[in-house]
């Protein structure tokens, strides 16, 4: 009985050393990624669209979906304007980036099409980290006709094409933002379900875990305070890069008048609608066009840039 | 297709008679053609050679339009003995044979259709030796060859290259008025525009000046009644509801509906001259209508379905547009709204069914043209939908081109034009014609090639919409307009050499309108025109 109670002291003490060493290990890594040249100017993109997406309305010089036709100030004919700046030289109404075919100020459309791309971006790829790792895990830990189950339903998921994939769902449940980002999250639950799977498959065998069960605890305990710790690097580092993938992929849904509807500011929308205009009108098409550019390339340099640092096979050090 | 022997004993219905009894120049019989009575449902019972140049044709209901009817390309007459000899298709559809200014010279399929002067012609002869036709279906291409001078003439100028066109003092324009309507469809089955008050708020509070003036190319008019104005049964008595957003925000709080109304506004999301900027201008008119309390969500719908949801009324407020076939009222307010109409707007109205039927039975023109004005004012009144916009378009043409137009109904005569520069005329459409025997075609851009070729037995003045004589120098009609001589021009050639008579016009026109004949095949044997204008096929048993 004593010496029961000696290991199990014993083992107490080395779970507190291992808990301590990750926790050494997480601060490690985010040294590593503000020593990140790609992380930082990633992570300094995204900081500056969630300021923009937050002051959207303060920031923003008109509402986004009203037409300015017969509105103060306003001269010429309205639809298309390009961009005019009066303190660049422009002596008319201040319109940062013009009006598009409707009138509509596209700064501010710009502006308030960061909370849509930024929203449908994170939400979805929460949802889908929630859902995959969850599917995962029990697929992994479960073992067995589980196993089976659960996996060869994400490889039936993962043989489509992922837009493919998001157009069938939209399509069965109508177009519109929620069931777009609905269609996008069910296509990437696939890969989290797979990392997560492999996570556990090598963890589980590992003699620490073997030690925990044999003291008795329960598989719940295992996985959460075990197993998805150790597992949850290669999540995040695919989490972030395939926000800049559901942006994209959300904004691919609104082009195809799948996802936002009019007159929502989308940048995807935006861009179908004056896709016929790329020579007459170029402004309407490539601040959109930029916009989307840049938020991919954010998530992309941060994701990148969280991969170098939490990886220990490429730690420098 | 259905085989020939099939057909025999349904034919058995069709008197054809080929009288003995007249005196034919050309050892020749009379050919006429008749319904056993009116019940198959159409509106022609007979067609009778009376000589050998007098047609006759007899009705089974007044229709005062028919000379606007027998004007259109979809009715031409082509010599009986080549319809014989080809079956009906063929050499037809590519190598037609009429009485034109022009003869075909060669169609060469996907590259230009080459057309020649033809020197026995009745009329004014064509003033160019050859008339070559060309097409794009990109607008700025069309420009650019037209700047580059390799094409004399364009169609459908993009809608921001009219000034373009306009500051080029190599080049002139001419604007096509509009001869469609655009307008908002709103189903009065779907509460709650069951409600008159409601529909007569949205008719004030859609701002149609500046949905023409910013969306529409030059030359488009605001509508101020579902009519264009150089239809016939156009009123300009009756004064349309004008932009008030009071207005129409005092009658939606009459009628006692709770606002925000939430519904959907659906179109189709394709480029017609009434409708040049589809996803544009539902949006406009989305915020328009938002403005006073109406909160719609914009369904896009694939074309097809889109007309057969619209047709079936299982749509709520929708845009949608028509373009005239014919120059009468009968073609655009009887087909909309009209006793027979499909319920596109949902339940019909007596007071605008009653007049409609009333004028369309009536020959005299000031008598019917006072109906329509009780009938125009009926459609005001009662709001089936808000007629916004009449689209025009334009044709551009070299400044060394005399005698260049626009056809309100797109029915270009190019005979009257002149390159002083050389003895060819070259025109670039949109598209290829399909094929040109147009008495089985709807196309546009296949019928203005026809139009060349073969004429039918009245014509429409050029550039205009007048009815004036062609194949037939005047016409008579009864009192009751059921009964129609056509008297035909003599000394008419075909482009073969045969000579015109009634017998052609006979057969051309049985070719069409019997099911059971075995020349009514055609391209593919939909012969829409006929069956729209004349409402339904002899001996048709529902196979063809």
């Amino acid at each position: 009985m004593a010496s029961a109670n000696v290991s199990k002291l014993e083992l107490t003490n080395k779970e507190h050393e291992t808990s301590r060493g990750s926790s050494s290990l997480w601060v490690e890594a985010f040294k590593n990624l503000f020593r990140n040249p790609s992380a930082i100017i990633g992570m300094g993109v995204i900081g500056f669209l969630i300021l923009v997406a937050l002051t959207a309305p303060i920031v923003a010089t008109h509402d986004p979906e009203t037409p300015l036709f017969g509105a103060p100030g306003e001269t010429g004919r309205l639809p298309g304007k390009p961009p005019c700046v009066p303190a660049l030289g422009c002596d008319d109404t201040l319109h940062y980036l013009g009006l598009d075919l409707n009138a509509r100020d596209q700064f501010s459309r710009i502006l308030f099409g960061a909370r849509q791309s930024l929203f449908v971006g994170s939400v979805t790829i929460a949802v889908a980290i929630f859902a995959g790792t969850l599917l995962g895990i029990t697929a992994g830990y479960a073992g067995g006709w589980v196993d089976n189950a659960i996996m060869r339903v994400m490889d039936v998921l993962l043989a489509f094409p992922s837009l493919l994939l998001a157009i069938s769902i939209v399509t069965i449940l109508g177009p519109g933002l929620m069931n777009a980002l609905l269609g996008i999250t069910i296509t990437f639950i696939p890969q989290y379900a797979r990392l997560s799977r492999a996570s556990v498959l090598s963890l589980k065998e590992q003699e620490f875990v073997t030690a925990e069960r044999a003291l008795g605890a329960g598989p719940l305990r295992i996985v959460i305070d075990h197993i998805l710790p150790n597992s949850i690097t290669p999540i995040i580092v695919q989490g972030t890069l395939g926000i800049g993938t559901a942006v994209l992929d959300a904004a691919a849904l609104s082009f195809l008048g799948l996802g936002a509807q009019p007159p929502q500011a989308e940048w995807g929308l935006m861009l179908s609608e004056a896709r016929n205009r790329v020579f007459t009108e170029p402004h309407l098409v490539f601040f959109p066009g930029i916009a989307i550019m840049i938020t991919v390339l954010g998530f992309n340099l941060l994701g990148d840039g969280m991969r170098d640092a939490l990886d220990p096979r490429l730690n420098r050090n | 297709m259905k085989s020939m022997w099939r057909m025999l004993p349904v034919s058995a219905l069709v008197l054809i008679i080929l009288s003995l009894a007249s005196t034919p120049a050309h050892g020749q019989q009379l050919a006429s053609v008749s319904a056993e009575s009116c019940d198959y449902g159409g509106e022609l019972f007979a067609i009778e050679a009376l000589d050998e140049l007098t047609v006759k044709f007899t009705l089974c209901f007044p229709d005062p339009a028919f000379p606007q009817k027998a004007a259109f390309a979809a009715f031409s007459i082509h010599p009986s003995e080549y319809l014989q000899a080809t079956g009906g298709t063929g050499d037809l559809l590519t190598k037609p044979i009429g009485t034109g200014p022009y003869r075909i010279e060669r169609w060469d399929f996907g590259n230009e259709l080459v057309l020649s002067r033809f020197d026995d012609y009745w009329g004014e002869p064509a003033r160019e030796q050859t008339l070559i036709f060309r097409w794009n279906t990109e607008a700025t291409s069309r420009l650019l060859e037209l700047q580059a001078g390799t094409v004399d003439g364009i169609d459908n100028v993009g809608a921001g290259d009219f000034e373009i066109i306009e500051n080029d003092p190599n080049l002139q324009l001419f604007e096509r008025p509009g001869t469609n309507v655009f307008y908002l469809g709103i189903n009065n089955t779907v509460p709650p525009f069951d409600n008159v008050l409601v529909r007569q708020a949205i008719a004030h509070a859609i701002d149609r000046e500046r949905l023409v003036e910013n969306f529409y190319p030059r030359g488009s008019i605001v509508a101020r009644q579902f009519l264009p104005p150089v239809i016939f049964g156009y009123t300009r008595d009756v004064e349309p509801y004008h932009y008030n957003l009071e207005q129409a925000r005092e009658l939606l709080e009459q009628s006692g509906v709770e606002l925000p109304i939430r519904t959907t506004l659906s179109y189709r999301d394709v480029v017609r001259t009434y409708l040049p900027q589809p996803s544009v201008i539902a949006q406009d008119i989305q915020a328009q209508l938002a403005e006073i309390g109406i909160e719609t969500e914009i369904v896009v719908m694939e074309s097809g379905a889109f007309l057969d949801a619209a047709a079936a009324g299982q749509l709520s407020l929708h845009l949608l547009g028509w373009s005239a076939d014919f120059p009468d009222a009968t073609n655009f307010l009887d087909f909309h709204f009209g006793a027979g109409a499909q319920p596109q707007f949902g339940e019909k109205f007596d007071a605008i069914t009653e007049p409609l039927a009333r004028a369309g039975r009536i020959a005299e023109p000031q008598e019917r043209l006072e109906i329509y004005s009780e009938a125009n004012t009926a459609i005001r009144d009662l709001v089936p939908m808000v007629p916004i916009a009449h689209g025009g378009s334009a044709t551009a043409f070299h400044v060394d081109i005399a005698g260049g137009h626009a056809s309100p109904l797109a029915a270009e005569y190019f005979a009257v034009m002149n390159d002083m520069d050389d003895d060819t005329l070259v025109w670039m459409q949109n598209a290829e014609p399909i094929s040109l025997y147009c008495n089985d075609e709807s196309d546009g851009e296949t019928l203005r090639a026809c139009e060349q070729i073969n004429e039918s037995l009245l014509a429409y003045e050029i550039g205009g919409t007048d009815v004036v004589p062609s194949l037939a120098r005047s016409f008579e009609v009864n009192d009751d307009a059921t009964e129609y001589i056509f008297h035909l021009r003599d000394g008419v050639r075909f482009h073969n050499g045969s000579a015109f008579d009634a017998n052609d016009v006979v057969v051309s026109w049985q070719t069409l309108w019997d099911a059971s004949s075995p020349l009514h095949v055609g391209r593919d044997g939909d012969f829409s025109y006929f069956s729209g204008f004349f409402l339904a096929f002899l001996n048709d048993d529902g196979g063809a």
